[in-house]
């Protein structure tokens, strides 16, 4: 096998042929440094790159699985986490000049975690500034390319962790998502996202973006190779007040479970409004090739769904800027010009908006609780177009001219308000070749229901077996 | 009273004026920012056009376990 076969394997089948010894982690870690060296520079998917650290590791890995001390299926596997994440000793940018020089002292949970389950830190992917955007157009680290087409996005704020697994630089990333920065990158860049439930897996160690939006969660290749990062990353955490202690399930249980008699619901306004044709025609094939699997496809309505945005942007915005309020103080122009307008903006949100903002939230989880006690989960679109073009702000859908942040994010950014997990898959492409996502929302602590339900049409369909054309 | 100041300050006036106070270099960024400010405060009006009645706000964002499995 060629290194660059060994590249495009997903996580899983990569587990195996470490665990049978077939291939070890030192040769897995090379093949996928020659990868990223000969295509990072197309790419710029990263920040930092851990050549020797992720080698050093390979190397303990295989030392390891050779006294039969053998972790799991992430044993031997690279990693690469958005540079948000803390590692010990290793730079957390944030991909923004106010933290350019900022080595953490300590490993973040999710990395301690992924290190505990044999994975070897690969390296830090590019992102949006602070995570507050959702274009990776990054005016001090560069902007990340679209590995389906190198002139347009990946989508944000995780781009380069999309654009990492897309183009097989690395087989498994990690993101954040405060209003669809794992779900954004996945769908635009050809991937499986997964926003855990609020509070199933730890943000301590983790750059804020806003405190009450914030999740982290897996970006890869298939739903299986989702459900096993959840499983090595989810529970309670004393580190992170706003983990919740309730049973983890072992996630990959759920992959292979028969779908047929489950529901799942489609919204009958917002979602499938706004958006492209193609984009639409490939998330209602994804309707009916559930049906065709025996899934009963029914509607569901969402009444509050139209105000979601009217909630979310102050919160985020406000939240952002309580954040970020010394920093700004102190270095205001040190920020790319976006994110700090975002940061000023949210120090005009008054209090009373803020907190109506936040009790308005509670109409949309309502809403979609009470859809979910009729079906299994929701059906929608991710994003209502395809990558755009990189540097063009703003983006026409019928006829209609969006703000390219409002575009990406209006179908995404309700489920953060609702905090219920959302599972983003492939389900087609665009005439230009541009990938398509759908995203699968569940009920509260219930990512086994999605995993289920993603994995029984990803077995179904091919969409995730589409190499882009590096 | 100076003619030239209008009687009476709308609630309006007053929202823009405290959101306005939290800007440092105004002049230079006010231009940039008033289309966002400005949509920020419509979207204020939207949230206001919802019954709250009985929704309190601490720990809204938490999900509750048991509307889960």
């Amino acid at each position: 096998m060629t290194n660059d076969e060994l590249c495009l394997l997903d996580a899983s089948r990569l587990g195996a042929l470490v665990r049978n010894k077939d291939v070890s982690p030192v040769e897995v870690v090379q093949a996928f440094l020659s990868r990223t060296e000969r295509l990072e520079p197309r790419l710029n998917c990263f920040v930092t790159v851990l050549a020797d650290q992720a080698l050093a590791g390979a190397r303990k890995a295989e030392a390891e699985i050779a006294q039969g001390q053998y972790r799991g299926p992430l044993h031997g596997l690279p990693v690469a986490l958005k540079d948000i994440f803390d590692v010990a000793g290793v730079k957390t940018t944030a991909s923004s000049r106010v933290l350019a020089n900022n080595v953490a002292k300590a490993d973040s949970t999710v990395a301690r975690k992924l290190q505990e389950a044999g994975a070897v830190v690969f390296g830090k992917t590019n992102l949006h500034e602070f995570a507050f955007g959702i274009t990776t157009n990054n005016p001090h680290f560069g902007a990340t390319r679209n590995p389906w087409d190198t002139s347009r996005v990946p989508g944000g704020s995780s781009g380069g962790s999309g654009a990492a697994v897309a183009a097989s630089l690395c087989p498994l990333t990690t993101g954040t998502d405060t209003g669809g920065s794992i779900r954004i990158p996945a769908a635009l860049c050809g991937i499986v996202g997964l926003k855990p439930t609020f509070g199933r897996v730890s943000k301590a160690g983790v750059t804020t973006l806003a405190w009450s939006l914030d999740h982290t969660g897996p970006m890869t290749k298939t739903v299986a190779d989702a459900a096993l990062m959840l499983n090595a990353i989810a529970g309670f955490d004393p580190a992170d007040p706003a983990t919740v202690d309730v049973p983890v399930p072992d996630f990959t249980a759920a992959l292979g479970k028969p779908v047929a008699g489950m529901r799942i619901g489609l919204p009958t306004r917002f979602f499938f409004e706004d958006m492209d044709d193609a984009v639409r025609e490939a998330v209602l094939a994804g309707a009916r090739q559930f049906e065709a699997l025996g899934v009963i496809v029914e509607e569901v309505d969402l009444p509050h769904i139209q105000y979601a945005s009217a909630a979310f942007s102050p919160i985020i915005q406000a939240e952002a800027a309580a954040y970020h309020e010394q920093w700004y103080l102190e270095h205001a122009s040190d920020y790319g010009q976006d994110v700090r307008a975002r940061i000023e903006v949210g120090r005009t949100v008054l209090a009373t908006q803020y907190i109506n903002a936040q009790r308005a939230r509670v109409l949309i989880r309502r809403d979609f609780e009470q859809a979910l006690r009729k079906v299994d989960a929701v059906l929608a679109p991710t994003v209502p177009t395809t990558a755009g073009p990189i540097g063009v702000e703003s983006v026409t859908i019928g006829g209609k001219t969006f703000e390219l942040r409002a575009a990406y994010n209006g179908k995404t950014s309700p489920i953060n308000l609702a905090g219920l997990p959302a599972l983003a898959v492939p389900c087609g492409f665009s005439a230009e070749g541009l990938p398509i996502g759908m995203q699968l929302i569940g009920r509260a602590f219930d990512e086994e229901t999605l995993l289920t339900l993603g994995h029984a049409y990803e077995a179904a369909t091919d969409w995730h077996l589409r190499q882009p054309p590096l | 009273m100076n003619d030239e100041v209008p009687s009476t300050i709308s609630p309006d006036d007053v929202e823009a004026v405290a959101r306005l106070a939290m800007l440092r270099d105004l002049a230079e960024r006010l231009p940039v920012l008033k289309p966002q400010i400005e949509r920020m405060y419509e979207l204020g009006k939207m949230v206001r056009e919802l019954d709250l009645d009985g929704i309190e706000p601490a720990l809204v964002y938490r999900v509750p376990v048991e509307e889960g499995r």
